[in-house]
């Protein structure tokens, strides 16, 4: 037995160090981090989001958010030019949709922009503006809401501006307060993705 | 190298072996699943109080932006008293809280505006073209006393009234006084007959801006005289307290103008005014709004006073 006896420390040791080495790394995974993805992949999310959120900003800042809402035909039922109701893999043709086209188009960046609306009877339904197709798994979303006055005015082609909304027919959003100024609240969303 | 079997005493080498393997492993597991844990539960809703937060901010912008379009609305349509006034934007301000909960509620969120309160005031404007006197003619009258703020003062020059070139001290004066400092505003008429703009802040008259003929816009609110900047048309920074706007020799030129006082008290019976010249009517100076927003993880509520032309608030 006595001739076992450098075997028998030797395993003890090994056993000691696997044991103190595997404590040590358990302690040092604690750190609080998502198990799927990587940093870096984390990291292109948010610069994406800054960038879509930002792009919001000055677009409600400048005031071209609203003229591109406004932007609609209402004999055609569609927005001005565009292939279908809505724009299909381009911008629109205002500064809004010049503006998405600069910051996220030289990017590498496809988006959908939709406009949200109350319905008269109060529901809540869409009206796509542009389409780039089905959302990447890394997809962000922004939003900003828009109010709609009985006295805007839609915007022809040109982007001049037309008859009141009081006045003209065909828009795609109802006039959802009649007895007062308020004609109704849009919520446009910007949902962009690399591709 | 030793048995793997159990036998005498002492030959627990292999048992240790592989009772340690096994707690390392045991421990590497927990680990993982108390990250996965914590993530979810402290780090993700970190991540969502801050959205809600800054949703929360946003929300309050936008309610600012609607009430200033609200106001200059009712400003339009509604300003045959100001018990109507008040009534339709409170009414427009309800329909717009209405929509952008709908709106909200989509999200799993709660958002709205409430109109808190009013500073009414009074908008006094000539629309067409006529002199710059009073509506008996006086060419020297005060268009507003007792104010203490005025927004959207736009007047534009169309016209000569005279037939001769007017200096300094005959040519149309706005004078604006709050008693112990005075601010005024000069058109002259130069020898080469161009329209001369000038200022008096309290130091002395300075030139602000030259043009070649009439028309001649004077904005303001963006300080600016035929679309060029003029930082001393700012006479806020002059008068202090209850102030009095003046038109002196309103009789030397045509045009237009309009303004909006805090002043409620201003009618149309004063002889100051009539419907073919400088009218008055009530006004929604500003509006206090409370604005709110509720989330899973967010309370928000604020009281903001909105001056239509003074940003964001």
């Amino acid at each position: 037995m006595t001739a076992r006896g450098q075997a028998y420390t030797l395993e003890a040791i090994l056993a000691a160090l696997v044991l103190i080495g595997s404590v040590a790394f358990a302690l040092g995974a604690t750190g609080v981090t998502p198990l799927s993805g990587t940093t870096a992949s984390e990291e292109a999310t948010d610069r994406l989001s800054g960038l879509v959120e930002g792009t919001l900003d000055a677009a409600a800042a400048n005031g071209s958010l609203k003229p591109t809402v406004l932007y609609w035909n209402g004999s055609e039922k569609r927005f001005h030019g565009a292939e279908r109701a809505h724009y299909v893999s381009r911008a629109p043709p205002t500064a809004f949709g010049r503006l998405l086209a600069r910051t996220l188009g030289d990017r590498s960046v496809a988006f959908n922009v939709n406009v949200y609306y109350v319905t008269a009877g109060g529901n809540r339904t869409v009206q796509p503006l542009v389409s780039h197709g089905t959302p990447g798994d890394d997809a962000v979303r922004a939003t900003r809401v828009v109010g709609l006055s009985d006295g805007d005015r839609v915007r022809a082609a040109d982007g001049t501006a037309g008859a009141t909304l009081a006045d003209a027919g065909g828009f795609y959003a109802p006039n959802a307060a009649p007895d007062g100024p308020v004609y109704n609240v849009v919520v446009v969303e910007v949902i962009a993705w690399h591709v | 190298m030793a048995r793997l079997t159990p036998g005498e005493a002492g030959d627990r080498g292999q048992l240790m072996l592989v009772a340690a393997v096994f707690i390392g492993v045991l421990l590497v597991v927990l680990a993982m699943v108390l990250n996965a844990v914590v993530f979810t539960g402290v780090t993700a809703g970190r991540d969502e109080a801050v959205r809600d937060a800054r949703a929360a901010e946003r929300h309050r912008h936008e309610s600012v932006r609607a009430t200033g379009a609200l106001v200059a609305a009712v400003n339009r349509r509604n300003d045959t008293s100001h018990a109507a006034l008040w009534a339709n934007l409170s009414d427009g301000l309800g329909d717009h809280s209405r929509l952008r909960d709908r709106h909200a509620a989509m999200e799993g969120r709660s958002a709205g505006v409430e109109l808190a309160g009013v500073t009414n005031g009074t908008r006094l404007r000539q629309p067409a073209a006529r002199n710059l006197t009073n509506a008996s003619g006086a060419p020297t009258w005060t268009l507003a006393a007792d104010v203490t703020a005025t927004r959207d003062f736009e007047l534009e020059l169309t016209g000569n009234a005279t037939a001769t070139p007017c200096s300094l001290t005959d040519c149309f004066r706005i004078e604006i006084t709050d008693g112990t400092d005075t601010w005024r505003l000069a058109v002259n008429q130069t020898v080469d007959g161009r329209y001369e703009v000038l200022v008096d802040d309290g130091g002395g008259w300075l030139a602000c801006e030259t043009v070649d003929s009439l028309p001649l816009p004077i904005d303001f609110e963006n300080g600016t005289v035929a679309g060029t900047a003029c930082p001393s048309l700012r006479f806020e920074a002059v008068v202090d307290g209850d102030y009095a706007v003046s038109f002196v020799n309103g009789d030397t030129y045509d045009g237009t103008y309009e303004l909006l006082t805090d002043n409620g008290t201003l009618t149309d019976a004063h002889p100051n005014y009539d419907g073919g010249g400088p009218t008055v009517s009530p006004a929604v100076y500003a509006a206090t709004v409370t604005v709110t927003f509720e989330s899973r993880l967010v309370a928000y509520r604020t009281t903001v006073r909105v001056v239509p032309g003074d940003g964001d608030g």
